[in-house]
């Protein structure tokens, strides 16, 4: 690279005045000298007066407003819970470390269980794709009482409402849409007309109630409902939002693939258990023995003992909330202050729902269905031109 | 002139940075009208920069929307090292062009439609600090023709280029901001904006002759 080169390279710097006073002066001189550089230098500060003479877009007067709401929204939801103090800070200690004593148990036997059980082809008969919370919610009641593991598995159907990120079956609704925010408060609105709230946290974790959703965004443009409910609720929601996929012009193949023209809300159930077996033999490797005919584990036969079994049996039936005092009618019942009696009401309600959720998953009746809705420029004006949808309706398996 | 220019240029940004430093804290502690504030300090030139480097409208609207949200979200990882607002244009920067390269290159629409603003504290806030960075009405006299041209333009740039272009030459940002929103060198940002008015003076050769 020669002098002139060099002297080339530094003109727009010249011109944005971004040079030492030495080098300024240097380029000074070499275009006073040269023509052909002074030319080159008038033509590179004519683009820069073009670039800088377009006309500033101003944003859209309602952004703030919708930033500010969206920010307090999120604040909301990400809302940092107070600090826990003295006693609850050990019993929260606890508490994760009993859940990762717990996870690894369960982790540990179903890694035991693949290992020492030889891979059997999946059965055609059974429902739920893949993982634990499919296999070990399974509530047949014969197997239940008759098996020693029953007991284990009942309590497993309760981890597994609390973890449902391992819940059955999983449908997907892509949406694909010019204004995300209005289909935002429209999926909401069906959603909440569904009694699928949003799922709230207590100090002592996720509350349970029988059906609920996760909002997240995934990205600038794209927002992921995660919702756990029965299978009605689910075809219902599915059903409500044909009308704002048609709004959004959404291409005829799209429409027909969310099977919008089955009324019937137990036809759709039929879809998704279809969607289950779908999963089922897409995924079998990672599906569990639930009924393979083999012999448990060792690891597996200790679990069983530790959490079935008579004793477990025993102590389940006497901590059952029907016989506890106070809840019944009798004598000691009435001498109870009301204010107990109330809070007994409450933690019974909130049993009993913990159980609906618990049945739910157990029964295998509480399905995922994954609504992402996804950012489309020209949603609205050229429907025909977007990319095919391939997700819609999608039986996945785990994440 | 320019110089002088210059210095009441410089004078009035750190006039904003120490106004940006209380409405940080401020906002740190929940506040959430400071950062209403910051919002509407920025929100005309992030759109403006995004809305150069993505041309769609709604597009545009979505990330200058999600820029303010992560920044509110990181808001407690701003150490004051950089300024505010190149932070803010890095978050906003950097959201395009991780848009960009998942949507690919989309064709260009323009941006010059007159748009239906109403007169909300936002705009008025914003207008001054619009009129300070335009101070010259006659620099807003070109065509839409023109500027349909040059948006094209820009357009076809490569990602790294067209920042660089839009931060210097739209936004005004000198070379060490724009290194800071870019996270390059200071050399790297020279070379850069050289080869990219090379490339715009070769795209625009009919327009610059005329001027």
């Amino acid at each position: 690279m020669n002098k002139r080169d060099r002297i080339r390279e530094q003109l727009s710097a010249y011109i944005d005045g971004e040079l030492s006073p030495s080098q300024m002066q240097r380029v000074g001189e070499a275009v006073e000298a040269d023509a052909e550089l002074a030319a080159e230098l008038e033509s590179l500060r004519a683009v820069r007066e073009l670039l800088r003479s377009l006309p500033a877009a101003r944003a859209p007067g309602d952004l703030m407003d919708s930033i500010l709401q969206q920010a307090e929204r999120s604040r909301l939801v990400a809302a940092p819970a107070p600090a826990p103090t003295g006693a609850l800070r050990w019993f929260r200690r606890f508490a994760i470390a009993a859940i990762l004593a717990i996870a690894a148990c369960i982790g540990a036997a179903i890694v035991t269980q693949l290992w020492t059980v030889p891979a059997a082809p999946t059965t055609a008969g059974r429902t739920g794709p893949a993982g634990r919370g499919t296999a070990l919610a399974k509530n047949d009641k014969s197997e239940h009482n008759e098996q020693p593991g029953g007991y284990a598995r009942k309590k497993y159907a309760v981890v597994a409402a609390s973890a449902p990120s391992s819940a059955p079956a999983v449908a997907n609704v892509d949406i694909y849409t010019g204004d995300l925010r209005a289909v935002q408060r429209d999926v909401e609105r069906i959603l909440g007309a569904n009694s699928i709230k949003p799922a709230t946290r207590r100090k002592s974790g996720r509350k349970a109630v029988a059906a609920f959703f996760h909002a997240r965004r995934l990205s600038a443009g794209q927002v992921q409902y995660e919702i756990y409910a029965t299978d009605d609720q689910i075809a219902a929601v599915r059903k409500e939002l044909g009308p704002v996929i048609a709004t959004q012009n959404a291409p005829r193949s799209f429409v027909k693939a969310l099977r919008l023209s089955d009324s019937d809300a137990s036809e759709y159930s039929g879809v998704l258990r279809q969607d289950r077996q779908v999963a089922n033999e897409r995924t079998p490797a990672t599906s569990p023995s639930a009924e393979r005919p083999s012999k448990p584990s060792p690891f597996l036969r200790v679990l069983r003992g530790l959490f079935g079994g008579g004793k477990a049996e025993k102590k389940r039936a006497s901590s059952c909330p029907a016989s506890r005092p106070g809840e019944g009618n009798g004598p000691v019942a009435a001498s109870l202050p009301a204010s107990r009696r109330k809070q007994d009401k409450k933690q019974k309600a909130q049993r009993e729902q913990l159980a609906a959720t618990s049945r739910a998953v157990a029964n295998n009746q509480q399905s995922r269905l994954l609504i992402t809705l996804n950012y489309r420029g020209d949603a609205r004006s050229a429907p025909a031109s977007r990319p095919s949808v391939p997700a819609v309706d999608r039986a996945r398996g785990n994440r | 002139m320019a110089g002088e220019s210059d210095a009441a240029a410089a004078a009035s940004r750190e006039a904003l940075v120490f106004e940006d430093t209380a409405l940080v804290d401020a906002t740190r502690k929940g506040d959430m009208s400071a950062f209403g504030t910051l919002v509407a300090k920025y929100q005309d030139r992030i759109f403006n920069m995004v809305s150069r480097m993505c041309p769609r409208r709604a597009e545009a609207e979505e990330l200058t929307q999600e820029a303010f949200l992560r920044a509110l979200e990181r808001i407690g990882q701003f150490r004051g090292h950089s300024r505010f607002y190149t932070w803010l244009f890095r978050i906003a920067a950097n959201l395009a062009l991780s848009h960009r390269r998942r949507v690919g290159r989309i064709k260009f629409q323009s941006m010059t439609d007159p748009d239906s603003c109403g007169g909300t504290q936002a705009d008025r806030l914003t207008a001054a600090l619009a009129a300070r960075r335009q101070p010259d009405p006659a620099k807003d006299a070109i065509s839409a023709e023109t500027a349909r041209a040059v948006m094209a333009a820009i357009e076809e740039l490569d990602d790294d280029f067209r920042l660089v272009v839009i931060l210097r030459d739209v936004e005004g940002m000198d070379y060490a901001e724009v290194a800071e929103v870019t996270g390059a060198a200071s050399g790297t940002v020279k070379s850069r904006l050289h080869r990219a008015r090379l490339i715009l003076r070769e795209k625009l050769a009919h327009l610059v002759d005329v001027r």
